[in-house]
């Protein structure tokens, strides 16, 4: 059995080991940030060249060589004290400095050369900081556990349909593809691929199922659950192994400590909360619900999702009606 | 009240996660994209539903005035032979990713010009500011001029399949023609 802050703390580690690899690895191309480099300065300090002398004055100054180079020290610091046995609310600071440095290295870079994992830790550190800034009690930490919890699954189950509605993917076409690249491939794995095809398609189809059925963990029995963490773990260390795609491992399996938590033992219960923060949770649900769909009315096209999904439909009838 | 502040932020934040992963956005996104904050909504689509079945390369070459070839194609080394070390410690990959999202970016930023029907003749002004683009342009200016009669350096960015790019390149950008900066050509 394990308990919510045993479950955290493994959490906080494999974090910890994520970010202190990915800042190690930026101090190790800080050439990159300077002169011709591709994440130079010169060039990303003209993102922001209208508004007030002072602030476009200040932007140039903590996106400077020099100050890149400080923060990622400082993100690599920060990082190594999170191994360290310290107090729950230096834990809640640390990882909140972690968040707000990184998404700034996102920003100065618009995003360029950021991947997966990166994504995952932006949003594994603000709610963690939020759950130890609470004690890991209550239903605050409760809420922001869930959402990594809710994000991991989210991740897993997004990946693994957008795999299954992809007929390359479900041909067995896709591995032999990208493991043929420079960039993210394998001569040796490519080259077994090709010389036995079966591999490309159980190896697609293997990915499909696990990745689709990886929210399962959530209510899964105990061994079961236990074997798909497993699974997942060596499906990373392929990932990192074949593709070189290290930090991926360490990012993701962070959320496995709290995956296995909400399957042993609910972190919390709805019924359980007081009303006055069920009032809260239903406000927040509320809120979060008027900006999704405004955001889902103004920007999305809705009208193209309605016409495809009525010319299934039709077509659908249509075939049917046929046979 | 600081319930409702944290249910409505990580609600809020995962509702719009799960709306960015599968719509296809609207015109309408396109022209206020910098209004979303991308860089908190996470795209979980890894690999998928188009596998990244391609390499991009970013070649260069000196002109001496512009359809004036001088000296060779040469390249910006991007690819590395995988190894076992990369599964612990792979920093070049952040470049190479940077490299692979700039390509990417700006293709699509081509596409997005209708008017432009020729692709390597030239491209617009507005491309030219953005940052991927001067990116791209600020490294491929560091390598010295070839000849001393060069004037002009332009990119191409082409894709190949394979690890040795044996398959002929197929151009998808074409930068316009950069002239050297006059104390680039006197040092040289």
């Amino acid at each position: 059995m394990i308990d919510v802050r045993s479950a955290v703390a493994c959490t906080r580690i494999l974090v910890a080991i994520s970010i202190s690899i990915g800042a190690a690895e930026y101090l190790a191309i800080s050439s990159q940030f300077a002169g011709f480099g591709i994440f130079s300065d010169r060039v990303y300090r003209l993102n922001w060249i209208h508004g007030p002398r002072v602030l476009v004055g200040f932007y140039r100054t903590i996106f400077s060589y020099r100050a890149v180079r400080v923060r990622h020290a400082i993100h690599l610091g920060l990082a190594l004290l999170l191994f360290m046995n310290l107090g729950l609310r230096f834990y809640s600071l640390i990882l909140a400095i972690l968040f707000f440095n990184q998404l700034i290295t996102s920003f100065n870079q618009t995003g360029l050369g950021h991947d997966g994992s990166d994504h995952m830790l932006l949003v594994v550190t603000p709610a963690l900081s939020v759950a130890y800034a609470f004690r890991l009690k209550g239903p605050e930490a409760w809420i922001a556990l869930s959402f990594i919890v809710a994000q991991s699954a989210l991740a897993y189950a997004t990946s693994g349909i957008s795999k299954l509605i992809s007929p390359v993917w479900r041909s067995g076409r896709s591995l032999p593809l990208i493991f043929n690249t420079a960039g993210y491939g394998s001569s040796h794995v490519s080259a077994l691929l090709a010389r036995v095809p079966a591999f490309a398609i159980i190896g697609s189809w293997t990915v499909i199922v696990f990745e689709c059925t990886m929210p399962l963990v959530l209510i899964a029995p105990r061994g079961i659950m236990i074997s798909m963490l497993l699974f997942a773990c060596l499906f990373h260390l392929g990932c990192a192994l074949a593709m070189g795609l290290n930090c991926f491992f360490w990012s993701f399996a962070s959320t496995f400590p709290l995956l296995y938590l909400c399957n042993v033992d609910r972190i919390y219960v709805v019924s359980e909360l007081e009303l006055g923060d069920k009032i809260g949770l239903l406000a927040g649900c509320a809120f979060a619900l008027v900006v999704v769909g405004a955001v889902l009315g103004r920007y999305y096209d809705i009208v193209f999702y309605l016409r495809k999904v009525t010319s299934v439909l039709r077509n659908s009838a249509v075939r049917g009606f046929r046979n | 009240m600081a319930l409702l502040i944290i249910a409505a932020v990580f609600e809020t934040w995962l509702g719009l996660t799960i709306v960015f992963q599968f719509m296809r956005p609207s015109p309408r996104w396109i022209k206020h994209h910098k209004l979303i904050p991308k860089h908190v909504i996470p795209k979980w689509t890894f690999f998928a539903p188009s596998p990244g079945s391609v390499d991009y390369r970013i070649v260069f070459q000196d002109y001496r005035a512009e359809e004036e070839p001088v000296g060779n194609i040469r390249e910006i080394p991007l690819h590395v032979q995988r190894s076992i070390l990369h599964a612990i410690w792979n920093p070049d990959k952040r470049r190479r990713k940077a490299f692979f999202d700039i390509a990417q970016q700006l293709q699509q930023l081509q596409q997005m010009q209708p008017l432009q029907q020729d692709r390597i003749r030239g491209i617009g002004l507005g491309i030219q500011m953005t940052t991927p683009y001067l990116a791209i342009l600020n490294v491929i200016m560091e390598p010295k001029p070839t000849s001393s009669e060069a004037r002009y350096r332009r990119f191409l960015i082409v894709f190949t399949t394979g690890f040795d790019g044996a398959t002929v390149p197929q151009p998808v950008f074409a930068s316009n023609f950069h002239p050297f900066r006059t104390e680039a050509l006197a040092s040289d």
